[in-house]
């Protein structure tokens, strides 16, 4: 069993540090565009084997992001979607895909997955792999902007622990865009 | 939040209180610098450990007029954190550690990261100050950040792998806790395959 990686990528439907709902069927307009072409640019650095997205929003993203890895396998699954109003069990339904993700990685052998989804999804998935409780859905601990992504590892062979999260809201490929969150500097 | 520029840990090399910067962590400790001589900070605290003053020196040449403290609470976990160890005590070279060892310091690391951390929010929230920075490492900034999170603590099983120079801004506010984001080294781009001859990040 050697390393893997998970990104997470927050998808273009997605608003910043508050409740987002799914966008169906509308297509990316304007600079949704351009945020969808930098991400798919900023996934080349990564080797992805397989692109999951939810039934709801970021199809867009996930299509253009597969399509800049022609080896990579694009699936489609209700359990990376965005909570549906008044959904009591997304924390655990979010939590248990993440459980089985990381099982079937080291089942089938892939090292780097890509998960498009929306930032309430990548705050469970973060939160869920620290080992950290529920958080409060109306004041997420971490601010995660559309476009940006996030990375956790898990590699057994490390001799200081098995999971590790590499970096959370990074939004260096949108630099110039003028979107919320890219304030760094 | 930032941790302390490149030292080597490459295999064979002790890891104590003592390792100091690298050539090329001097050189990234000035691109660090450099990255936040802009964002208006007003105050640091530093971990008294050589290699974390010595990347909060390179700030303090470009901000000479920024207050500094140099906190003992923000150290590294290290063999100071084993007082009162009732078994045998390990070397000082934590890679030889095992796990009951760091388990014990750990409960002492983070009891003096929590009254540190108490004593920087006393003093963001006496003085006013809004835009400042912690200087320390790996594994105190682990527990650092599970403190501002809330319980439960941080433990061993999972870790943040802080980029060497690494910044992680967290917001903090009467009714706000925040991570902004989480391990952003961009400015270490220019240093990053010089750094990888050294060997990989603590991650793997």
């Amino acid at each position: 069993m050697s390393m893997r990686t998970v990104y997470l990528l927050c998808h273009e439907g997605a608003e910043t540090g508050h409740t987002t709902g799914p966008s169906e069927g509308g297509r990316a307009p304007g600079v949704g565009r351009l945020l969808i072409e930098r991400v798919s640019e900023r996934t080349l650095a990564w080797p992805l084997e397989r692109v999951l997205v939810g039934q709801g929003a970021g199809h867009e993203m996930a299509e253009a992001v597969a399509e800049a890895h022609p080896e990579a396998r694009l699936e489609t699954n209700a359990v990376w979607d965005s909570p549906a109003g008044g959904e009591s069990g997304f924390w655990e339904r979010t939590c248990s895909a993440l459980d089985q993700l990381l099982q079937t990685m080291d089942g089938d052998g892939s090292g780097h997955v890509a998960v498009v989804c929306d930032d309430r999804t990548i705050n469970a998935l973060v939160c869920h792999f620290m080992g950290r409780p529920e958080p409060d859905w109306d004041c997420l601990p971490f601010l995660v902007t559309r476009g940006s992504t996030s990375a956790l590892r898990t590699n057994p062979e490390s001799h200081w622990g098995t999971r590790w999260v590499r970096w959370v809201n990074d939004v260096r490929h949108l630099e110039g865009l003028g979107l919320a969150g890219d304030e760094r500097d | 939040m930032i941790r302390h520029s490149h030292v080597d840990y490459s295999p064979g090399t002790p890891i104590t209180d003592r390792n100091p910067l690298t050539p090329v962590g001097l050189r990234l400790a000035d691109l660090l610098a450099q990255r936040v001589r802009g964002w208006g900070l007003e105050q640091l605290y530093v971990s008294t450990m050589v290699r974390t003053q010595q990347t909060a020196d390179a700030i303090s040449r470009l901000l000479p007029d920024v207050p500094r403290w140099n906190m003992d609470e923000l150290r590294e976990t290290s063999i100071d954190d084993m007082v009162g160890y009732d078994g045998e005590m390990p070397s000082e070279d934590l890679v030889v550690w095992g796990a009951e060892h760091f388990r014990y310091a750990d409960e002492h690391m983070q009891g003096r990261l929590a009254r540190g951390w108490e004593r920087i929010l006393a003093h963001l929230d006496a003085s006013g100050l809004q835009r400042v920075a912690i200087v320390s490492h790996g594994a105190a900034m682990n527990g650092l950040l599970h403190q501002f999170l809330g319980p439960p603590a941080w433990d061993r099983a999972c870790w943040v792998d802080f980029y060497w120079a690494a910044i992680t801004c967290l917001e903090y506010g009467p009714n706000l806790r925040r991570v902004r984001w989480l391990n952003d080294s961009r400015h270490a781009e220019p240093l990053r395959q010089e750094i990888k001859a050294y060997g990989e990040t603590l991650s793997g």
